[in-house]
């Protein structure tokens, strides 16, 4: 059984302007143990379908479609029961650490806190099992520094307490939503190295949501790419770089200046910018910036065809590699 | 090539005081600790380093927009910096600057028309409202806006239209230098792609120098000639771009190019790195020595003692390490 099971979500935001189309019936699913790369660029509603899964959305948003966490729907919870898998089973980091770390409270008080909400641990046991968690991190001299508060710790180190909050009841689904991206580059290489090793030793599902495509080669098993707010292409990491078939997922991996191929003359732009969606698209939301349109593109959505073993893609066109 | 460099900087220093609790308690920040670059016209040079290398310190410096505390800054061979607000202002035409954030380098109550327009009012008063007009037309079109753009507020465009409006206007009064801080880290990677380009067209056609900051190494490789690396105020390597890429000398130049995560999960993954320990320190509180030292593979005794000067290895290679890497 999938560990995560999403289908037709769809998140919409009711603004001044109209109402925002964000995420446009997705599914996907995440099978325990896996990191599946969420793969896009503004607007491609990456973040919202991560919010969307913890009921996070904002006050002017709302989520319709099915979420099955552990085979369990997600949208016949009541919101106490959510409370109860949310930090426990189910659990997020973000890109600013400090957007989620209380800065009135200790890391001890609000490590703790976690733990004796969430399993009912004493105060003692909390903190051996914080300054454990810690330890994991590779934050040094953990039971000393856990009596501070987040601003005494550096950037690095920041991100580090807040993976340690993050992980602190073993949850069985990780969603980062791009964890390194405000890091120093020889910073987001530690994460990095961080993050792969907790998910091999703890063996919780990542669904690991990033713009950046070295990123996600360097973390995930599978990918799905998101533009305007649906999937184009889902398969497995190496294929997917090795054999990209939407073109919209060719022309993003074409854009990338890259240090292991020699320098071009010119970079491959994708003419004109990633939209936002104040009526759904009618047909492929990539068709107006897409060299190869037809005139289908525009009037139905693609459905997904299979161009290989656990390669999908959402294309009119016949694709070929 | 012959007379002087367009742009130089020689030993430029960048300190700022910090206020304490109490005045005895104010600290030295050293944003920029004797730093020197000369860049012909036509050439990029672009700096790279972490948060805290004071790269964007020195572009602000360059353009006059904050104080230097010692050194030199010459453009086309006069001295622009502490020179009285007259002379200078003949000679800032010559340079010009592009933003990181798109948005907020943009008066949202101007039109595009107007905000591309307000240089040449300031630097070609003599010009009439039509000769504005065209030259500003041709701007536009130029950086790949239309026309029908000109009565448009900026918020009516996406990040990168808002770039090229950026780029806009710098270059109306065709500079002879655009500092360039961060001008594609804030854009969707589709979109960078275009300005990279738009960028290196123009430098073409208009034989414009860039200096080019950005904490992407990839895209500075894309666009620079030279590049120079900071480290906590400091140039720690400064050579041309093959050898920066292909043979660093320098570790933490190395190091910066080990750790950025390659696009490609089989050679990322086979990949063998050295990853640095610790964060970066702060900038108030400098190592000792080789201000790197502390997160170094190959740091010495001496390099927690001396600091290592820039020296020049080859014509074009400088380097401030005490143990550098070799070339092979």
């Amino acid at each position: 059984m999938a560990l995560l099971e999403v289908e037709d979500l769809e998140v919409r935001f009711t603004t001044r302007d109209g109402v925002v189309h964000a995420v446009n019936g997705l599914s996907f699913s995440l099978d325990a143990g896996e990191t599946l790369g969420l793969v896009g660029e503004s607007g491609s509603g990456k973040s919202q379908t991560a919010l969307a899964l913890m009921n996070l959305l904002a006050d002017n948003g709302s989520r319709r479609g099915r979420i099955r966490f552990q085979g369990k729907d997600l949208s016949s919870l009541s919101e106490r029961e959510m409370n109860g898998l949310r930090g426990n089973r189910m659990a997020m980091i973000f890109q600013d650490p400090m957007s989620c770390l209380n800065p009135h409270l200790t890391v001890e008080r609000q490590m703790t806190e976690v733990l004796e909400h969430h399993q009912g641990l004493s105060r003692r046991r909390a903190r051996r099992r914080a300054i454990e968690m810690l330890q994991a991190v590779h934050i040094p001299d953990a039971a000393r520094r856990i009596h501070r508060y987040p601003h005494e710790f550096s950037g690095g180190m920041q991100q580090r307490v807040m993976i340690a909050m993050a992980l602190l009841c073993r949850p069985d689904l990780l969603i980062a939503d791009e964890p390194t991206t405000a890091l120093d580059v020889t910073v987001q290489a530690q994460i990095l190295a961080l993050l792969k090793e907790l998910q091999a030793r703890f063996q919780m599902g990542v669904l690991l949501i990033t713009h950046d495509l070295g990123v996600v080669a360097a973390l995930s098993d599978r990918v799905l790419v998101l533009y305007g707010g649906r999937a184009c292409e889902t398969a497995p990491v190496n294929r997917l770089f090795r054999h990209p078939l939407h073109p919209y997922t060719r022309g993003l991996l074409e854009s990338v200046p890259r240090l292991d191929t020699p320098v071009d003359r010119r970079l491959r732009a994708i003419p004109g910018s990633p939209p936002v969606f104040l009526a759904p698209p009618r047909g492929c939301p990539f068709a107006p910036r897409c060299a190869q349109m037809e005139p289908r593109c525009t009037q139905s959505p693609p459905e997904w065809k299979n161009a290989a073993p656990e390669h999908r893609v959402a294309c009119h066109l016949e694709l070929s590699t | 090539m012959s007379g002087p460099p367009l742009l130089e900087v020689e030993k430029v220093e960048v300190h700022f005081r910090l206020p304490g609790a109490l005045p005895w308690q104010s600290r030295r920040l050293r944003a920029v600790d004797g730093v020197s670059l000369s860049l012909a016209k036509g050439r990029t040079l672009g700096i790279v380093g972490e948060s805290g290398c004071g790269k964007s310190t020195l572009a602000r410096a360059i353009l006059g927009l904050v104080p230097i505390t010692s050194g030199k800054i010459r453009l086309m061979g006069r001295r622009i910096d502490r020179c009285p607000p007259n002379t200078l202002r003949p000679l800032r035409r010559h340079m010009q600057v592009v933003f990181q954030d798109p948005f907020a380098a943009l008066d949202p109550r101007m039109t595009v028309g107007e905000i591309v327009a307000e240089p040449l009012r300031v630097f070609e008063p003599s010009l009439d409202r039509r000769g504005r007009q065209a030259r500003v037309r041709r701007m536009l079109d130029r950086v790949g806006l239309a026309s029908s753009h000109l009565n448009r507020y900026p918020h009516e465009f996406s990040g990168g239209q808002c770039q090229r409006i950026g780029i806009a206007r710098a270059l109306i009064v065709e500079p002879a230098l655009l500092v360039c801080d961060e001008p594609v880290s804030a854009l969707d990677v589709s979109v960078q792609a275009q300005i990279v380009n738009l960028l290196q067209d123009l430098q073409q056609e208009m034989g414009l120098a860039l200096l080019f900051i950005a904490h992407d190494l990839a895209v500075v490789r894309q666009v620079s000639h030279e590049i120079m690396v900071m480290y906590l105020g400091r140039v720690v390597e400064r050579a041309p771009r093959a050898p920066i890429y292909t043979a660093p000398r320098h570790p933490y130049t190395r190091a910066l190019l080990e750790a950025v995560p390659l696009p490609d999960p089989e050679r990322e993954r086979a990949r063998k790195r050295t990853l640095l320990q610790g964060d970066l320190p702060s900038p108030l509180e400098p190592p000792t020595g080789c201000a790197f030292h502390t997160r170094c593979p190959r740091a010495e005794e001496r390099c927690r003692t001396n600091r290592p000067r820039l020296i020049q290895q080859k014509p074009r290679h400088w380097l401030a390490c005490h143990s550098p890497l070799e070339t092979f």
